[in-house]
């Protein structure tokens, strides 16, 4: 089956090349995120590899009330309009409230259904609503196969502009794994498919009121998935991953993205 | 007139001009005749047929068809008196033609000569059957419904199968409100000529008419697709889709009708929006604004008008997004405020001045603009920035908005005298009148317990001037309160309450009236309605606070 391909400004997803996602997992502050655009404009120009920003502006899934969600709504998309004011590669972002959408939809250029929300009908719906590009990632409680009655919702409002990510498969209590058996199911929906290689290095609140993880294995993954035919790689990276507020086990720090991406995409 | 007419009445006046007016010592007249038609038929340009055809006229003052042409020109013109007169003389020089009867009786139609225009409709035959509009025309002019009706039946009796004829009995009766009749005959019109245009245009009144907006709604779109080419009904159409709150459809029609032309979808959607606006429908208007963000993301309008809705739903993070990408596109000072007053209302100080100080370049001839920054400094209750944007709407405009919104601040940021000092500056000058001012001196001045009388005669003024303004109202209880006259306060500060309950000085008068009155459960009651109002309200707070161990 061939697959759709849906063009981003100047990206195309599920096109010849497979592009990036990359970004911070949550917007801390206005700073951060511009540096974090920057350097990846820069790395990923030069690796030529089709880049598309990604950054939440509200971790409204924390495992704990004391988790940092970043800086909301609507303070933190206006950073993501900032960014989207001094670049020109695509942006993505993650929707948690059917009222957020159409105004993360001005901003965003791809809207993302958050993993355990997957199933939560009226947000995907209100999501694909707006004809954006969506990208649904697979809950870690999803088998593969199911994803197809996923897309059907955003497809049931005219929206064929679907992406679809795995992002890791619940095993046991407090550890994902990577089944790669997913890539190949999903593609044949016909919708690109990413792989989010640093969210499946997640150990899901085996940090003690916080999600673990293991960076290492980032890399290999990123292999696979391209090896398997994946649209793209989706990666979340930090400048200083030790003293970011979510996922500091699995972040990319900036100063290894230009690295990690020469290996994954070589 | 149908081109086809105007063909055959070229050939007809080139022969008649040559039949009756071609005079040998006068050639010149024939081309003056050729002139005015030329003039008339192809370039429409009435006047300069009608200079032509009376100089030749002149020349034959005696040729009953040019004095024809005249009072057909005439009627085109608009000036059936003339052209009545005109048709007249022809009639008494022998013309007899149909086209003759038609002109008489569109020409008294016009001046609301109902019998008259049916006895030469008659006459004219059959050939005019397709003009019996001028019945409508004539119950129009002389509101002669009823007798109208009971001409075009007569006539209908005579040509029952005619579409027109059918179609002016149905428009006749709608415009006496005969509904049931109207619709008979209109659908027996477009039964006989489905093509007939004025028939579905009031088969789709009637409906509108008796509310049923559902069938208007589908003829209008049978209508739409009969006649793809009728601009000005696409546009009524889309009008009167919004109007009964069909906004998917009209949007939708919008793109459908006007594709590719960007510059009309976006225009008609900004009419959309506005109407929506204008109706205070917020949602329909963001469905509008949102979908003018789809059709061109480089228009700040759409984004602007979209964060108006939103901040108006009470949406105001959606809000402030909309303005931000508005402002991006296009910095302009009227959203800058707009995105002021949404942080000032969302408590992001930090934010509202970002805003302020990106803006204050671009924005600092604009008295509009200080003042509603006042307005926003003003909701964050940092008084001393809002005096300053008021202070630089008064150097910039001359009206007393600005001056009374400085009062305002000073008196909230505790300076009561420069209050009352701006305020009676005011006063004596051309605004001594205004019920705002008087109002609100009287008030600071009771609240004060200062010049009573005074302030009462201030009070009164303003009173006498809006009887029913709950401000004023319980101003006037207030310094009855302050005289010690407890009951008559209560009397007034109730009936403000009334009008308006959800004011906060009302509440917290109401509760100190109860209190004064001994009964503490009803003034707590109040008290704690204003802190509802104002979550910061000290006063209210420190009275539920002192009486609430010991009741």
């Amino acid at each position: 089956m061939s697959i759709r391909q849906i063009k981003v400004k100047n990206v195309v997803i599920g096109g010849e090349k497979p592009v990036l996602v990359a970004g911070p997992c949550a917007i801390e502050n206005e700073d951060m995120v511009l540096r974090t655009a920057e350097t990846l404009a820069q790395i990923t120009a030069k690796l030529e590899i089709p880049f598309i920003f990604k950054a939440s502006y509200d971790k409204a899934n924390r495992l704990s009330v004391r988790s940092g969600r970043g800086m909301g709504f609507p303070k933190g998309l206006l950073v993501l309009e900032k960014v989207r004011r001094n670049f020109d590669f695509p942006i993505l972002t993650d929707v948690h409230e059917t009222y957020q959408v159409e105004a993360a939809a001005s901003v965003a250029d791809i809207l993302q259904i958050p993993a355990f929300l997957c199933r939560q009908t009226d947000l995907v719906l209100a999501a694909a609503s707006t004809q954006k590009p969506v990208n649904i990632k697979k809950g870690q409680f999803l088998a593969p196969e199911d994803m197809k009655f996923i897309a059907e919702k955003a497809e049931s409002v005219g929206n064929s502009h679907i992406i679809l990510t795995e992002r890791g498969t619940s095993f046991g209590y407090h550890d994902l794994v990577f089944d790669p058996r997913s890539v190949v199911i999903m593609k044949e929906f016909g919708y690109p498919v990413l792989v989010d290689i640093t969210h499946m290095c997640q150990k899901p609140g085996a940090g003690g009121g916080r999600s673990g993880g293991d960076r290492r294995f980032a890399v290999p993954f990123g292999k696979v998935a391209l090896a398997l035919g994946a649209d793209g790689i989706y990666m979340e990276t930090h400048p200083d991953p030790e003293n970011a507020i979510s996922d500091r086990n699995i972040q990319i720090p900036l100063a290894a993205v230009e690295q990690t991406l020469s290996e994954i995409f070589a | 007139m149908k081109l086809l007419g105007k063909i055959s009445l070229l050939i007809l006046f080139a022969t008649s001009a040559t039949a009756h007016c071609y005079d040998a010592k006068n050639p010149v007249v024939l081309d003056f005749y050729v002139s005015g038609i030329l003039d008339e038929l192809w370039s429409n340009d009435y006047h300069s047929a009608l200079a032509n055809f009376v100089v030749a006229e002149t020349y034959d003052p005696d040729d009953p068809y040019l004095k024809e042409e005249i009072a057909r020109v005439y009627l085109m013109l608009g000036n059936p008196a003339q052209g009545y007169v005109k048709a007249k003389e022809a009639l008494l020089l022998g013309d007899k033609s149909k086209d003759l009867y038609l002109i008489l009786a569109q020409a008294a139609a016009q001046l609301g000569r109902c019998s008259e225009a049916g006895k030469y409709f008659s006459k004219a035959g059959a050939a005019g059957l397709n003009y019996a509009d001028i019945f409508l025309t004539c119950a129009k002019n002389s509101g002669e419904w009823k007798k109208n009706i009971k001409i075009v039946k007569k006539i209908l009796k005579k040509y029952p199968k005619n579409a027109v004829v059918n179609a002016v009995l149905g428009e006749l009766y709608r415009n006496v409100g005969d509904y049931e009749k109207a619709k008979k005959y209109l659908f027996r019109a477009i039964s006989l000529d489905d093509f007939l245009n004025q028939a579905y245009i009031s088969i789709i009144n009637t409906y509108i008419a008796t509310q049923n907006y559902d069938s208007a709604l589908i003829m209008l779109d049978k209508y739409v697709k009969l006649f793809p080419w009728d601009e000005g009904v696409k546009q009524q159409y889309i009008e009167k889709l919004a109007v009964y709150g069909k906004y998917d459809r009209a949007i939708e029609l919008t793109c459908e009708f006007y594709k590719p032309d960007t510059l009309t979808i976006k225009m008609t959607l900004e009419k959309l929006g506005y109407n929506a606006l204008g109706a205070n429908d917020y949602y329909n208007g963001l469905k509008v604004f949102r979908k003018l963000i789809e059709v061109d993301d480089a228009d700040p309008i759409g984004y602007y008008f979209a964060g108006k809705c939103y901040d108006e739903l009470w949406c105001p993070e959606s809000a402030v997004v909309m303005y931000r990408c508005a402002l991006d596109l296009a910095p302009d000072c009227d959203v800058y405020t707009d995105l002021a007053l949404v942080w000032a209302r969302l408590g992001e100080i930090d934010s509202l001045f970002e805003s302020f100080t990106e803006s204050t370049d671009l924005c600092a001839d604009s008295a509009s603009y200080w003042h509603w920054m006042g307005v926003a400094f003003r909701a964050a209750k940092i008084y001393p920035l809002a005096a300053h944007c008021f202070e630089e709407a008064m150097q910039h405009s001359a009206g007393p908005d600005a001056a009374f919104s400085l009062a305002d601040v000073r008196e909230r940021a505790g300076f009561r005298s420069d209050a009352i000092a701006i305020i009676d500056s005011l006063l004596h000058s051309e605004l001594k009148d205004s019920p705002t001012l008087l109002n609100y001196l009287g008030y600071i001045l009771a609240d004060d317990s200062v010049h009573l009388d005074y302030a009462e005669s201030l009070i009164a003024l303003a009173l006498e001037k809006e009887p029913d303004n709950p401000a004023y109202l319980d101003s006037y209880g207030w310094l009855l309160f302050r005289r010690g006259d407890i009951k008559g306060a209560l009397k007034y500060i109730k009936k403000a309450a009334k009008l308006y309950g959800d004011d906060t000085e009302i509440q917290l008068h109401l509760g100190d009236i109860y209190l004064k009155l001994g009964d503490i459960e009803r003034a707590r009651h109040h008290w704690w309605r204003a802190v509802q109002l104002d979550p910061d309200n000290k006063i209210a707070k420190s009275r539920l606070e002192q009486y609430r161990d010991e009741h």
